[in-house]
């Protein structure tokens, strides 16, 4: 399903990915872990064709479509995104429309034009935002202007989003980084399912392992942008990981439940 | 000060540097106003010199004289007729430009030429372009309505795209990563986000457009202040006088009317 070979990418002088090479088949649901800096937004972003790679890269292939060779960005690359649903961290929806709408935009590239730039969306697609919303758990919010909705509701309707693009391939880029712990947990179980039920490949960027362990069966683990451990997530040990990641490990356990006193971990919460 | 300064630093303590500073700054704006005074040929005696004078001519200002009111208001509502046609043009031809001239937007040599246009715009006031435009279309409001257009497109393109490169863009982002086309991700993601502003900076324009309107009259394109300009001109100061009350109403009450508005959409 994602088929990345040589990938390199530098910004400026920076080396921010060294040789990278992975193989996602057809509905695996895979953890990219790895802490900040590491690399995994930006290969996340070489996936969907959101930035280019450098000139000595390889091909980045999604579900048999070129999306960039050799650090050029395919021409159908607006055709290709519709096949692959991005979840951000910030969410990445318009505030000022309401929730209905912004799921609707997943619709956009199958819309007639300009039937599309005056919102008049087939009515098939409507009632595919409508069920999308119900899926997610937030069909009552569907007509609340976007930025009035919690952390959590707003990525649930940014997963509805890609539910109506009818996405094939969803690439979570730390999805919950930004949630409290329940709604992280709400988002991970609605990829799950996504991921059991439709058969969605799922790779989803965590600074946590825990979470990985929980959801995901696959782990690739990045540092300093190579890849360091690609394999079953119950193979990864805690020494192991302080074995990849020294003193840097520490981060990718999740604090809050572990070790901060109860008094800071209500505060965070 | 509370740290001691280095003994070993090489600058000088900062405050040294501050006051000369102050002062220089105080030189020249001191230089400019010197320059400037005998550009302008300032005679500030001949205030007190010709105040007889210029206390006749107020004189002759009153009582005001409104037996021809209800030609001003005709001639005020063609004023402020050509305030909103003059400014609904120029919104309407600032959102293609004011995009254009983003530089989040388009790339250089797109948006370098078109600001330079609007620059253009902007530059020339729009009593120039209503002197132009009479000659070019006749004497009469639509020359008033064409000027109000061109130099309002030149000011509004530029506030446009100001807010424009403001915006954030994650949710532009969000629209592309559906597969949008490059007008979708700006119907979608830029405009929702820069709207409440462009409203905004629409009535704030047509609040100066309504003042504009009434003196671009004076060159021959309409409205009150042709009639206005007559008035002077056969030295009727009573009349004058109550032409001038009837545009200070008129615009207080619109610049009051759209700055409730704009407050409204923020």
């Amino acid at each position: 399903m994602i088929h990345v070979t040589n990938l390199n990418k530098s910004f400026a002088s920076v080396r921010a990915l060294f040789d990278i090479n992975l193989h996602i088949e057809r509905g695996e649901m895979v953890a990219l872990i790895g802490s900040s800096g590491s690399g995994k937004s930006t290969l996340m972003r070489h996936i969907c064709g959101l930035t280019a790679a450098d000139k000595n890269s390889g091909q980045i292939l999604v579900n048999g479509n070129c999306i960039q060779e050799n650090g050029r960005v395919s021409r159908d690359i607006r055709e290709m995104r519709t096949h692959i649903g991005v979840i951000f961290q910030q969410f990445n929806l318009v505030g000022r429309l309401s929730v209905a709408r912004n799921v609707c935009l997943g619709a956009l590239s199958r819309t007639p034009f300009l039937k599309g730039l005056l919102g008049r969306f087939a009515p098939e697609d409507q009632e595919l935002a409508f069920r999308a919303l119900d899926r997610v758990g937030i069909a009552d919010k569907a007509w609340q202007r976007t930025s009035t909705l919690s952390g959590g509701q707003q990525q649930r309707a940014a997963i509805a989003r890609a539910l109506v693009q009818k996405a094939e391939v969803l690439l979570a880029d730390e999805p919950i980084a930004s949630l409290d712990p329940e709604s992280a947990r709400i988002v991970m179980s609605t990829l799950k399912a996504l991921n059991r039920s439709d058969g969605i490949t799922v790779v989803v960027t965590l600074h946590q392992v825990n979470y990985a362990i929980e959801y995901c069966p696959r782990t690739i683990a990045l540092k300093k942008g190579c890849i360091v451990y690609d394999g079953p997530t119950r193979n990864l040990t805690r020494d192991m990981l302080n074995e990849l990641y020294g003193a840097e490990s520490e981060d990718l356990f999740d604090k809050k439940e572990e070790e901060m006193p109860p008094l800071l971990q209500g505060a965070a919460a | 000060m509370n740290q001691s300064p280095s003994r070993h630093s090489l600058t000088p303590p900062l405050e040294a540097r501050e006051k000369f500073n102050r002062i220089l700054t105080w030189v020249i704006v001191a230089a400019l106003l010197v320059w400037s005074w005998r550009g302008a040929e300032m005679k500030p005696m001949t205030l007190i010199r010709d105040a007889g004078n210029i206390g006749t001519l107020l004189a002759g200002f009153f009582p005001p004289n409104f037996t021809d009111w209800k030609l001003y208001a005709r001639e005020m509502l063609v004023t402020l007729q050509v305030a909103i046609w003059g400014t609904v043009l120029a919104v309407v031809c600032a959102i293609p430009l004011g995009i254009l001239s983003a530089e989040n937007m388009v790339p250089w040599y797109i948006n370098q030429p078109v600001r330079r246009l609007m620059d253009a715009a902007r530059a020339i006031n729009e009593m120039v372009f209503a002197m132009l435009f009479v000659v070019a279309v006749g004497l009469g409001p639509f020359a008033g309505v064409l000027a109000l257009w061109v130099h309002t497109t030149g000011t509004l393109a530029k506030l446009f795209s100001e807010a424009v490169e403001a915006i954030e863009t994650a949710p532009v982002e969000g629209v592309r990563s559906t597969g949008a086309s490059y007008v979708e991700e700006v119907v979608y993601g830029v405009l929702p986000q820069v709207f409440p502003l462009w409203i905004s900076y629409s009535l704030y324009r047509f609040e100066a457009n309504v003042r504009s309107a009434t003196v671009v009259g004076m060159v021959g394109a309409g409205g009150i202040g042709m009639v206005l300009w007559e008035l002077i001109r056969s030295f009727d100061f009573q009349r004058t006088c109550a032409v001038m009350a009837i545009i200070v109403l008129v615009v207080t009450v619109f610049d009051l009317f759209s700055q409730k508005l704009r407050k409204m959409v923020i």
